[in-house]
């Protein structure tokens, strides 16, 4: 390791602590001070987001390692503003998000006590297929995800360090699990805001430097034009009509349906909160994600890459390159709180996932001793979940796969097909029955897995399809099944 | 405010309407916008012109928006007075 890369490496060990310390002193405040359950405490934070964690803790979330590595990193080397135009479709996603789930969510997830979104669904459909299934997508999704955002970490560290990849994953996964495990929501919530406010530095950083290195945007068009002849300025050169629009459909209006971004609704103070983290989230959202991809587009003037194995090591090779080590520090720590802000989010809700939504549900039951244990013991249990659970992770990175984006995009698309109709349709059609959503959530996935494979039209992502199918079954069996009414009791409480 | 519960409902369907119709408008004008000026070769601050038009455009149009929205369309009320109105 050379001088500058030990700077960098105490910068981001100085990042790291500073997360877990935090996340332990703020969470210990919070506990003492919230009200309600144990679990509504790890899970929810008790409700209590003001506006700017809302916003942070959306943005962060959904901001991952492909918004500050894969995206910006293929942007310059290989599609150039094509991908920065895909980037701007997620600049609504925010106010979207909260707009259309923020108060009917609220309201319902006070009226039924739910705190997940597989709980919601438990009380809105009263079905226990759909429970266990959506419970089992949500965790391998996650799963799928968290590999691509413990990667991302790992990659991170070992290309600015020269550390090995299991070295790095070590580090990285140590620290997210461990302050994810011991401080619960409220500490992802805490350690989100601040990981928000370090990636809005880092853009900035970035597209200074980007700038200042590449001589201003005529020697950068110059430069594009050399490394990315007739590519970099046509947005149809990588990409067909119609896998542009499918992206409107995966990374916009289909993440109405992904659970770690719904689950946000169901945990803030007030209309008040909702409509400040509105205002917040669409400016901070178009900055960093336009900022960093249009940066990356740019910095492909720079340099000549061939030799990197893939465009996930793009950027931190660049940020080597045209930054001073101290600087490249701060910065680095901006991709690193992406990809730590989205893992923690993943792990606790999956933590949810199995704890409240399956073990509460079908082990604990309605059985008053069973449940007085559970109540006394859910903390604990939870952190020991979250540690087996991040561990397993560790372990399924060892062997990461080439290209993050990938495979977070397929995780994505998975969980919007598993969760878009029951969830959106369910807060607002009254014939939406539990046959219906099961029959929605499997229809989709199984379509959308099979359209990976077999379904290559106009170059439509296979998401389409399987929300498309997803929704024709939603409404069909919501019809037909509907007809005499849903139960008085989901009536009062979900409408 | 208070509001009764049918009010919120009603309230809430107002919102994700316009909320949607917001989002409609940047859609439109980002796959527009884009696709029409992709062939015609223009620049503009050395950057083609339909990546300048259609991404700062619907940023633009985003910002528009959530004001419009929180401004004219957006209410306060409380989550848990519900019993009381009712």
């Amino acid at each position: 390791m050379n001088k500058d890369q030990i700077i960098i490496l105490s910068v981001f060990l100085g990042y790291l602590l500073f997360n877990v310390i935090l996340s332990f002193v703020y969470s210990k405040k919070e506990e003492k001070q919230l009200k309600g359950s144990s679990e509504e405490k790890y899970f929810i934070g008790g409700r209590n987001m003001n506006g700017i964690v809302l916003a942070m803790t959306i943005m962060a979330t959904y901001t991952s390692a492909s918004s500050f590595i894969s995206g910006p990193g293929a942007a310059g080397l290989t599609y150039g503003y094509a991908q920065v135009w895909i980037a701007a479709i997620q600049v609504p996603v925010t106010f979207l998000v909260l707009g259309v789930l923020g108060n009917k969510l609220a309201l319902v997830s006070r009226r039924t006590g739910a705190f997940t979104v597989v709980g919601y669904f438990k009380a809105r459909y009263k079905s226990d297929a759909l429970v266990i299934i959506t419970s089992l997508g949500l965790i391998a999704f996650f799963i799928a995800q968290m590999i691509s955002q413990f990667t991302g970490g790992a990659t991170l560290i070992a290309s600015i360090t020269g550390m090995d990849h299991v070295t790095s994953l070590l580090i990285f996964g140590t620290v997210v699990i461990l302050y994810t495990a011991v401080g619960g929501f409220s500490a992802v919530a805490i350690t989100d805001t601040i990981q928000g406010i370090v990636m809005c530095v880092g853009t900035f950083l970035f597209i200074l430097f980007v700038l200042k290195a590449g001589g201003g945007l005529a020697s950068i068009d110059a430069g594009l034009a050399a490394n990315l002849p007739d590519v970099y300025n046509d947005i149809f050169s990588k990409y067909t009509p119609g896998g542009l629009l499918s992206y409107w459909i995966l990374v916009g209006f289909g993440t109405l349906g992904l659970p770690q971004t719904a689950v946000r609704a169901m945990g803030f103070k007030d209309t008040k909160s909702m409509h400040k983290a509105m205002w917040i989230g669409v400016l901070t959202c178009g900055f960093v994600i336009i900022g960093m991809h249009l940066a990356g587009a740019w910095a492909g003037a720079l340099v000549d890459t061939d030799n990197l194995p893939t465009s996930d090591y793009f950027i931190p090779y660049i940020v080597q390159k045209i930054m001073p080590s101290g600087i490249a520090a701060i910065f680095l720590a901006a991709p690193m709180a992406a990809v730590m802000s989205t893992a923690d989010s993943l792990l606790i809700l999956a933590t949810a996932a199995i704890v409240k939504d399956l073990w509460k549900n079908y082990v604990v039951k309605d059985d008053p001793a069973k449940n007085e244990t559970y109540e006394k013991h859910v903390k604990m249990v939870s952190t020991i979940v979250t540690m087996v659970l991040g561990a397993i992770v560790i372990v399924l990175t060892v062997n990461p796969p080439d290209i993050i984006f990938l495979l977070n995009m397929f995780a994505f698309g998975g969980l919007e097909c598993t969760f878009f109709w029951p969830l959106v349709g369910g807060l607002f059609w009254k014939k939406g029955t539990g046959l219906a959503a099961v029959c929605s959530s499997v229809g989709a996935i199984a379509t959308y897995i099979f359209a990976t494979y077999f379904i290559h039209i106009a170059g439509l992502n296979a998401v389409v399809w399987g929300l498309l199918v997803g929704g024709i079954l939603y409404f069909v069996i919501g019809e037909i099944t509907g007809r005499k009414g849903l139960d008085a009791d989901i009536l009062d409480k979900c409408f | 405010m208070k509001l009764t519960k049918e009010e919120k409902h009603k309230q809430c369907l107002k919102e994700i309407k316009a909320t949607l119709l917001v989002v409609l408008i940047c859609f439109l004008w980002h796959v527009i916008t884009a696709f029409l000026l992709n062939s015609t070769g223009w620049v503009i601050f050395h950057m083609p012109a339909w990546f300048v038009v259609s991404v700062f455009g619907t940023v633009i149009f985003a910002i528009i928006g959530v004001f419009v929205l929180l401004r004219f369309v957006f209410i306060d009320f409380s989550y848990d007075e519900e019993d009381e109105d009712e």
